[in-house]
This record gives C-alpha cells, structure tokens and sequence, in this order.
C-alpha cells in the first residue's frame, strides 16, 4: 500500500514545490507594490518620527542649554540623519522634483551666511530670509556640533531649523501616500517603469557615493567637499547610503525578480553589497581627519572600487532584465 | 549626480550595431532610424535619469571627463569672503545648475524661484527696466533684498491657461504690466546640445528665410551674434536662441541667474569687471564639457513602429516640420570635445531659428534687439515624451502654461497658425496618432 502511494506523494510534493517556487518570484507590479508600501513609506515614516524626535530635543536644549541635552539633541541629529540617508536611493520622487531634497540636504553650508544671521537677533523672520544651505541636516549641524557654549540667537535657530525639518519630512511623507501621491499614482500605476527606476536609484545613489561623497573629498584632499564634517558624520552616512541600497534591492523583491531571471547577477550584486557596507563600517572615524592618511586613502580606494562595481552590476542587471 | 557605466556604453554600441544592421533595409525605406535620436551618442534609457546619462560612444578618456565635471552641475554655491560680493549672488534666481534644471530636465515654475525677463514695453520691448536690467532675480543673499517679489496667477480662458503677475519692489512699489513687460522663462532640458552646437552654421541658414522669399509662410530668421573679436556667429540655445555656444550659454547662466562671474579667458583668473572672478576657468569649462557630453535618449518606438509611421506622417502633413525640423547632421569638428559629437545624424526636431509665433505668445520681452517679443526659436522635441517621466510636471513653452502637448499646439500662432488650424480640423483619431508618436520621442 505504500509503494502505491508513493508516486502520488511524489507527484504532489514536486507539485508543492513547483508552485511555491513560483509564488516565491515577485511580479513587477509586486515589486512596485513592496517598495512603496515596505520600503519608501515606512523608511520616511521613520524619518518623520526621528524628526520630531530632533525638534523635540532642540525644544528642551532651547529651553535648558545643559550640556547633557546637547548630547541628547545630538544623538538625535546622529538618529534623524541615519534615517535620511538611508532613503537616498528613491530620492529620484519628489525628494527631487518638489525640493525636499536640498530643503533637508543642502550642502555646503553657507557658513558666511549663516554666521551673519546668528550674529543679530534672530527670529523666524530671520530663518525664512536664510537659503537652504544655511537650513536642514547640515545647518543645523554647523551649530550643534559647533561650539559647545550656544548663544541665544544659535538656541533659537536650532528650535526653528528643527521644526522646518521636521516640516520637510512630513511633506516628503505625504508626497507619497494616498492615491493621489507619488507611490500609487506613479510608482504602483507603472511597475515596469518602477523597476527600471528603483535599479537606477540604486546605482545613482552608488555612484553618487563612490565619486561624489567620497572620490571628489579624497582626490582634491578638501574637507570642504566632505558632507557632515561638522560632526564627523561622513563615513556614517555613507554606510546607511549603501544599506539603502541594499533596501530597495531586498525588502521591495527586486532580487528575488531578478533571481529568477540571472541569478548570476543578482548573487553577484548582492555580494558585492555586503562587501561594500563591510568596507564602509571598517572606515575610520571622523575621516575629515584623515583625508591625508594614506592607510585611509587606501581604504577609501578599495570602498569607491567596489562602489563602482555594485553600480557597474546595477547598470547591467538594467540592460538585461 | 547619475553616471551610466562602461556596461550600458557598450550595450548601446551593441544596439547602435544592430541597429546599422537594419539602417541598410531602412534606408531604401522613406524612414531612416529615427529612434538613435543622437546618432551614436544615444542612450537607451527612458528611466527618470535619463537626461543624466553621458555621450555613449564617448572614448575612456572623454567619459572619465564627464565623470568627474558631473558633480559640478549639481553644485551648489554660497556667498564667499574672498572679495565684495563673491560667490553666488548677492542676486540670483537659483544657487546651482539643477536647482533649475532639475534631473537635466525642464524646470517647474516655483515661486521665489522663477526666472523672469523683463522689459520696458515702450521702444518694442528692447529696453531695460530702470534698477532691474533685462533679468529680475527674485533671490538675494542674506543682507541684501531680492530685485523684486512675483505673485502668480493663471488664468484660465477657453481650456487654455495664461499667467498673471504681479511684481513688487522691495519698498512695495508695482511694476506696472501696462509698462513692463515680463516673460517668465521655464528651464528647457539640457540634452543634446552638444550636439546641436556641431550642427554646421550653413546647414542652419539653409533652412533660414527671413523675407519668407519663398512665400510659404514660415519665415526662420537666425540670430547673429558679434563677438569682442569682430567674428560673427548664429545663437542656438535658450528659448531665444542667443548664446552661440554651450560655453556662452554657461557663462550667461552663470552671471545672470546666479550673480557668478567667470573668468574672461584660461590664463586669467579674473572677470570682465576687473575683479576675481567667483569660479575658475577649469569649473566654468568644466560645466561646460558636461552639458557638451550628455547623450540624448532613444525614442521608446521603432522607426517602423505604427505610431511612428503614422505620427510622423501627420506631422508632415500638418507642416509642423517647417520649424520643427526632424533631422540635422552635425559637422567634423577636428576641435570638438568628444568624437562621437562628429559626423552625426539626429532628430532634434528643431531649426534653431526664430519664428514669430503670433500675439498669443508675444509677452513683449524682445531680447536686447535680437528678437521680436513673438519671435521664439524653434525648441527642440527630443525628449519631450519623458517631460512627465523626469520631472513629475508637464509644463510646455517658455512660461510652461502648456499643460499638455496639445495645449502647446493650440498656442501656436503666427507663422505656425496654419499647422495648428490643420491640427484642429483633424479626426480626433488622427489627433491621437500625432500626440502618441511625440510622446515617445
């Protein structure tokens, strides 16, 4: 009686196993779908949260400048900037097109400008007339990792740039969501298009970090060019751009799309992810310090190759799927 | 800042072989292969970064170029020390290249932000305003006030659009619209140009007619410009076709929507104004390689492609042609910056002269003499269907009032009345056909 059964168990095991491998392979418009609601949604979401977290925390150093609620409200810049800089990659939205971008990152900073409008009383009247060079992520780093004994003028700029922040990431938010907003109107409504797009998010965001964060500051040894160097920040912000990167190829399907149409580049990309946030965690601290050492140069060299690798993989899987 | 890779060069030298393959049957066909829009520096992608994407066909030298000149398109400036009024501004109307030109693409009208030329109305628009010049810069550093404040409206009139404005000076005073003439200016896409700068001057003037000798209509007329050195030469960019060069138009950019003075020539580091200038010689021509080495995007569709086939037919037929001419070569420039810009054809689409495109779109602005307030020059096509794909917004002709490709030919007038009538006496069918084949130029 076994034997006869065996073939039928048989028959439906490969059968399970047909089937379960092919709802494991995403379509396009599941692809799509992941993205917006696992990956864009919920990582700006984050973003809001730790915003009000920043502006909550400059509220209370405004209002007690002690040098415990300054580290606080630092760590809280350290928390909000992770979760800006790992949405890079889809900044392609209306982070770009609708300025949300250079409202929360502009870089540099306007030191002149900025040091010009501290230097008088300063209102919200004053911080509407300021360009976004003096405002957002970097503005506000400039005075709170700056000198530690904040003036007046600085405690009340740092409440406004807070909540003009906090204001900017909830508009990014909202530019997504709903039916009318970026996410289902564009990104669901076309998932072809959104898999070409999310593919060259990912490789802008690696070039963007392999030539432009990285390769310009370390070719031309100028901290000028070194995003977050106010804080040291720099090479933490570039391990959180590349595990964006890694985001947007994970937790939307994309590789499990791609997988299953060459999983020899799809294994190759995501190797080469791994690889490349190892080299950036094995960055050393505060690199605007070490822009001449050549131990740092070196590794800098080995990261901005492999960079340029992943993308180079990104590039292809776009030509081939 | 977007780089396509060595992988997608070679791809598209992949596609540009294959495609050649082809071009011997198509060529005994009336169409040739209109989808390499710029030849061998196409690139094939129709992605959001697809203005983003440099030359393919550019040598290993020429792409580490514009690798490494790409940040500077995103740069922003700030005010400096270094002397009275260095860096950006203290007027301006944007701080970097993409402020504007967002994505390479076309740009949104944002208030506070928007480009605005003026004129006094008295004299046919060729006469600066009093304190503003021919360009209000609605920006300023922190310490200084902006020339003026816009307030814009639209007004909607038989499913057509036209802007209000209302301008005010810092101390509350009105330009009046009934004296000043104002034109707002959107962004156009910086792709292709260039190619469109190799685009030999003869083969620009014959298509030129400014008496309209041959009585048809259509009277392009080019713009000649004189330089400092007594040469004569025709403009080609920007909705009035005056910088002659994509070096001249980064260098207009540069002064008037961002108080940035450059260097007047390589061996010096200071401006026409006897002071340092804000930029080196080596940032302004850097800028200048990289916008001269983009590529242009392919069409979506094949030459032989139904929508293309019965598109460009229509478009024939409607004459839009005349102006909007689809296919230009480019010359051998032993000097040019990259060789595959040489001995080129490709479909921009445009004449790169000035029509007058009759009272609707005259704003009244006549470009210091070089042009009359309704006179525009022909804007090139390539491109337009990835307006809404880059940018998110539609906006079309100089003020974007256009909200859709049909709008903008609606607008048409003038010398281009004619097409426009025939466009709205045809089938709504055939209406369809036209606007689908422009959208996937």
């Amino acid at each position: 009686m076994k034997l006869r059964f065996m073939p039928v168990i048989g028959t439906a095991a490969v059968s399970l196993a047909l089937i379960s491998g092919c709802q494991n392979t995403p379509t396009a418009s599941e692809v799509s779908n992941a993205m917006v609601n696992k990956v864009v949604l919920p990582s700006y979401t984050n973003l809001v949260s730790a915003s009000e977290d920043l502006e909550s925390s400059l509220n209370e150093l405004a209002d007690d400048p002690s040098s415990k609620n300054l580290e606080k409200a630092r760590d809280k810049w350290r928390a909000a900037r992770k979760a800006w800089e790992l949405t890079e990659t889809w900044a392609y939205g209306p982070a770009e097109t609708l300025d949300y971008d250079p409202n929360l990152d502009d870089w540099p900073v306007s030191t002149n400008e900025l040091s010009s409008a501290l230097s008088t009383d300063f209102s919200s009247k004053t911080f509407s007339r300021l360009d976004t060079t003096s405002r957002g992520f970097h503005g506000i780093e400039y005075v709170l990792f700056g000198d530690s004994d904040l003036t007046a003028q600085e405690l009340e700029y740092l409440k406004t740039a807070g909540a003009d922040l906090e204001d900017n990431a909830d508009g990014l938010l909202q530019s997504w969501r709903g039916e009318e907003g970026f996410g289902a109107s564009v990104v669901e409504a076309d998932p072809a298009s959104a898999i070409i797009d999310i593919l060259a998010g990912m490789q802008g965001c690696l070039e963007e970090v392999a030539d432009g964060k990285l390769g310009t500051p370390f070719g031309e040894a100028d901290e000028g060019e070194l995003e977050s160097v106010f804080s040291g920040n720099t090479g933490t912000d570039v391990v959180h751009n590349i595990s964006g990167v890694q985001l947007a190829w994970e937790r939307s399907k994309l590789q499990n799309y791609v997988q299953e149409r060459n999983s020899d580049l799809a294994n190759t990309l995501t190797n080469q992810l791994n690889d490349a946030v190892k080299l950036a965690k094995a960055l050393p601290a505060r690199l605007n310090n070490k822009l001449n050492s050549s131990s740092t140069q070196r590794q800098i060299a080995q990261l901005t190759n492999a960079l340029r690798e992943a993308a180079e993989t990104t590039a292809s899987i776009a030509g081939a799927i | 800042m977007r780089l396509k890779t060595l992988i997608i060069y070679f791809l598209t030298l992949a596609f540009i072989a294959g495609s050649s393959f082809f071009l011997k049957s198509e060529a005994k066909r009336p169409q040739e292969n209109m989808q390499l829009a710029g030849g061998a520096a196409t690139v094939l992608d129709r992605s959001f970064s697809a203005f983003e994407i440099p030359a393919a066909g550019l040598s290993e030298t020429e792409l580490a170029k514009h690798v490494e000149t790409d940040p500077l398109f995103d740069k922003s400036h700030i005010p400096l020390n270094d002397h009275l009024n260095a860096g950006l501004g203290p007027l301006h109307n944007a701080k970097s290249c993409s402020a504007c030109h967002a994505l390479n693409g076309r740009g949104r009208p944002v208030e506070g932000e928007s480009l605005f030329r003026v004129s006094l109305r008295e004299g046919g628009g060729t006469q600066p305003v009093p304190g503003i010049g021919f360009q209000l810069q609605d920006r300023a550093t922190y310490g200084h006030e902006p020339e003026a404040l816009v307030v814009r409206s639209w007004k909607e009139e038989q499913g057509l659009r036209s802007l209000k404005t209302h301008i005010t000076r810092p101390d509350g005073t009105e330009l009046p619209e009934e004296t000043v003439a104002r034109s707002l200016r959107i962004p156009p896409p910086v792709i292709g140009m260039g190619l469109l700068e190799a685009i030999p001057e003869v083969d620009i003037l014959s298509n030129a007619d400014p008496d309209d000798a041959n009585g048809d209509g259509i009277s392009g007329k080019p713009v000649w410009n004189t330089y400092k050195n007594g040469e004569k030469h025709i403009g080609r960019f920007g909705w009035k076709a005056i910088p002659s060069t994509v070096l001249q138009q980064s260098i207009n950019a540069y002064l008037d929507d961002m108080g940035i003075t450059t260097p007047i020539h390589p061996e010096t580091t200071f401006a026409d104004n006897d002071l340092p200038a804000d930029i080196s010689w080596a940032e302004l021509e850097g800028v200048t390689y990289y916008t001269q080495t983009l590529g242009v995007p392919a069409t979506k569709e094949t030459s032989s492609s139904r929508i293309v086939r019965q598109g460009f037919k229509l478009f024939n037929q409607l004459e839009c042609a005349s102006c909007h001419v689809a296919k230009q070569k480019t010359g051998n420039n032993p000097d040019a910056v990259a060789a595959v810009i040489n001995n080129q054809t490709i479909w921009p689409y445009t004449d790169l002269l000035l029509h007058d495109m009759g009272p609707g779109l005259d704003d009244g602005v006549a470009e210091h003499g070089l042009s009359e307030s309704s006179e525009w020059r022909t804007s090139p096509l390539w491109g337009i269907g990835l307006t809404k794909r880059i940018n998110h917004y539609v906006g079309f002709l100089h003020d974007g009032r256009a909200r859709t490709i049909e709008e903008a030919i609606l607008w048409h007038g003038g010398e281009a009345e004619s097409s426009k009538e025939r466009y709205k006496s045809l089938a709504n069918k055939q209406k369809t056909q036209l606007i689908a084949w422009l959208q996937q130029l």
